[in-house]
C-alpha cells in the first residue's frame, strides 16, 4: 500500500458516463464466460469498496478482509448470475457483500445465543441483525464523492459538508464564480447517478 | 415539458433559473421530486465527505486468486489486477497520514509525505478544520489547505474578528504543542485570506491553525489570547 496514492484510471476522466458503465456489462460477460482475469479486474476496481463496507458495518479489519475474500471468490462461483441487464457490476457486487455481512453478523449472534441457551432452553428463535443500509449509503457516496476528481470533489465538499457559500468557495480556491457554480451541478448530478441502482439508496425510485 | 437536470440540480442548489421553470416545477410532481431527491442528496454530502475508503491489503487477493486457481475456467493464467493505492488523490486530508502509517511509515518524522502531493494542477483541498473558540467551542470559521501548482494556501473563512486594540495574527502550532510559527496578520474586518504556507512545515506536524489577538508591543510571541483554533486533518 503506497502512501503515494494516485487516481485509478477508472475514476479520473468526470465525464458523464464515466464510473463503470462503458466496461460494466463487458466485464460481467467476461466473468460469465469463466476469464480470470475478468475477476482481476473487479477487484481492482470494486476492493475498496467491499472491504470499505464489509469494515464499516463488522469494525473488524480481519473479518472484513475475510468478507472480501468471500464476496470475490463467491462472485466467481456464482458468476452464473451475473446479469449486465439487472444493473451494474457494483450493484451485484454491493449485495453479494451484503449478503455475506449478514451471514458473519447472523453467526455472531448465534454465538452469542448459544452461551446463553446452555441454562435458557426457551432462547428465541436466532435473527441475524439486519444490516445497516445506511452505512453502505454513505460508502457509496463517498465513493462517488472521491470518483468526481478535482477540483470538483473539493468544491462539493466545501458547499455541502462546510456550508461555505459559492462566492466563498470561488475565493478560497481563486475560481470564477461561475466555475464553481458549474462543477457543483454537475457533480451534484453526477453523485446522483453514481449511487443510482447501488445499494439500497433512498433516493432510488 | 419539463425543464432538464440542469435546471432542476440548480433550483436544488437555491440558484435562480427562469420564471416558467420555477413554476413548472412548482406544479410539477416529478420534477419536484427529483428536486427533493437532489436536496436530501446534498443533506448526504456531510455524513460520506467523512468516511474514506480502504483498500484491502494485497494479501487478500493473492487468497482470492490462489482459491479460485484451483477452479476451472476458461482461461488459465489468474491475471494480476494492477492493484490501485491506498488513498486515490482525492481530497487528501488524513490519506497522505494514513497510507504513511498503514505503510510503517514514521508519520510525524520531517520528510515527504504531503509533497508529492503537492503538484496538483487543479485546486485541491488537502486538508481542511473547522476553527472554533478555545473556551466555548463556538464554530467561528474554517481553515482549508489548498495545493494547486507548486503553492500550498491555507484559506481562511471566518467570522469577523474583534482585533481590540492590536492586530490578528495567524499561527500554526506544532501538534507537539512545544513549537509555533507565525504566517502572517489578518488584516481586521477581512474575513477570507489565504497564506502561503510549505509542504514541509505541515508534514513537520505545524498543524494546529490559530488566530490570536495581539498587542502592538515589542513581543514578538504569541501573546496567549487566541479566539479561534482548529487542527488540519
Amino acid at each position: 500500500m503506497s502512501p503515494g496514492g494516485g487516481n485509478p484510471s477508472h475514476y479520473a476522466d468526470p465525464v458523464p458516463g464515466d464510473a463503470d458503465e462503458p466496461t460494466a456489462g463487458d466485464l460481467l460477460l467476461r466473468l460469465r464466460g469463466g476469464d480470470h482475469s475478468a475477476l482481476a479486474d473487479l477487484y481492482r476496481a470494486h476492493a475498496a469498496l467491499v472491504h470499505t463496507i464489509a469494515l464499516r458495518l463488522l469494525g473488524d479489519h480481519h473479518e472484513a478482509e475475510e468478507v472480501t475474500q468471500r464476496v470475490f471468490v463467491g462472485a466467481w462461483n456464482s458468476r452464473h448470475t451475473a446479469d449486465p441487464s439487472r444493473g451494474s457490476s457494483a450493484a451485484w457486487l454491493v449485495g453479494i457483500t451484503r449478503n455475506t455481512v449478514a451471514d458473519r453478523l447472523g453467526q455472531r449472534a448465534r454465538a452469542v445465543r448459544d452461551l446463553h441457551a446452555v441454562r435458557d432452553s426457551s432462547a428465541a428463535p436466532t435473527h441475524a441483525p439486519a444490516v445497516d443500509s445506511s452505512v453502505i449509503d454513505r460508502v457509496l457516496l463517498a465513493r462517488a464523492l472521491a470518483g468526481l476528481g478535482e477540483p470538483r470533489a473539493s468544491i462539493v465538499r466545501l458547499a455541502f459538508a462546510d456550508d461555505l457559500t459559492h462566492e466563498q468557495i470561488a475565493a478560497t480556491l481563486q475560481l470564477p464564480l461561475g466555475t464553481v457554480k458549474s462543477h457543483l451541478r454537475r457533480g451534484l448530478l453526477q453523485l446522483r447517478k453514481g449511487i443510482k441502482g447501488v445499494g439500497n439508496d433512498a433516493s432510488q425510485r | 415539458m419539463h425543464p432538464n437536470d440542469e435546471v432542476l440540480v440548480a433550483i436544488a442548489l437555491g440558484d435562480e433559473v427562469a420564471q416558467g421553470d420555477a413554476e413548472h416545477v412548482r406544479g410539477c410532481a416529478e420534477c419536484g421530486a427529483t428536486v427533493t431527491e437532489l436536496a436530501g442528496l446534498i443533506a448526504r454530502v456531510p455524513a460520506a465527505g467523512d468516511i474514506d475508503l480502504v483498500e484491502p491489503p494485497a494479501e487478500v487477493w493473492t487468497r482470492i486468486a490462489a482459491e479460485v486457481a484451483q477452479q476451472p475456467g476458461e482461461v488459465s493464467s489468474v491475471a494480476q489486477p494492477d492493484l490501485p493505492a491506498a488513498a486515490d488523490g482525492r481530497w487528501s486530508r488524513r490519506a497522505w497520514l494514513l497510507g504513511a502509517a498503514a505503510a510503517g511509515v514514521a508519520v510525524g518524522v520531517a520528510g515527504a509525505q504531503l509533497l508529492p502531493r503537492l503538484a496538483q494542477p487543479q485546486p485541491t483541498v488537502l486538508m481542511r478544520t473547522s476553527l472554533d473558540t478555545l473556551d466555548t467551542q463556538q464554530p467561528g470559521g474554517q481553515a482549508t489547505l489548498i495545493a494547486q501548482g507548486q503553492s500550498l494556501q491555507l484559506a481562511l473563512n471566518v467570522t469577523p474578528l474583534d482585533p481590540g486594540g492590536g492586530f490578528l495574527e495567524v499561527w500554526l502550532i506544532n501538534i507537539d504543542l512545544k513549537r509555533m510559527v507565525s504566517i502572517g496578520v489578518l488584516p481586521a474586518g477581512v474575513t477570507q485570506q489565504g497564506f502561503a504556507v510549505s509542504g514541509d512545515l505541515v508534514d513537520a506536524g505545524y498543524r494546529i491553525v490559530d488566530i490570536s489577538r495581539e498587542l502592538l508591543d515589542d513581543r514578538p510571541e504569541h501573546s496567549g489570547d487566541s479566539l479561534l483554533r482548529g487542527t488540519l486533518v
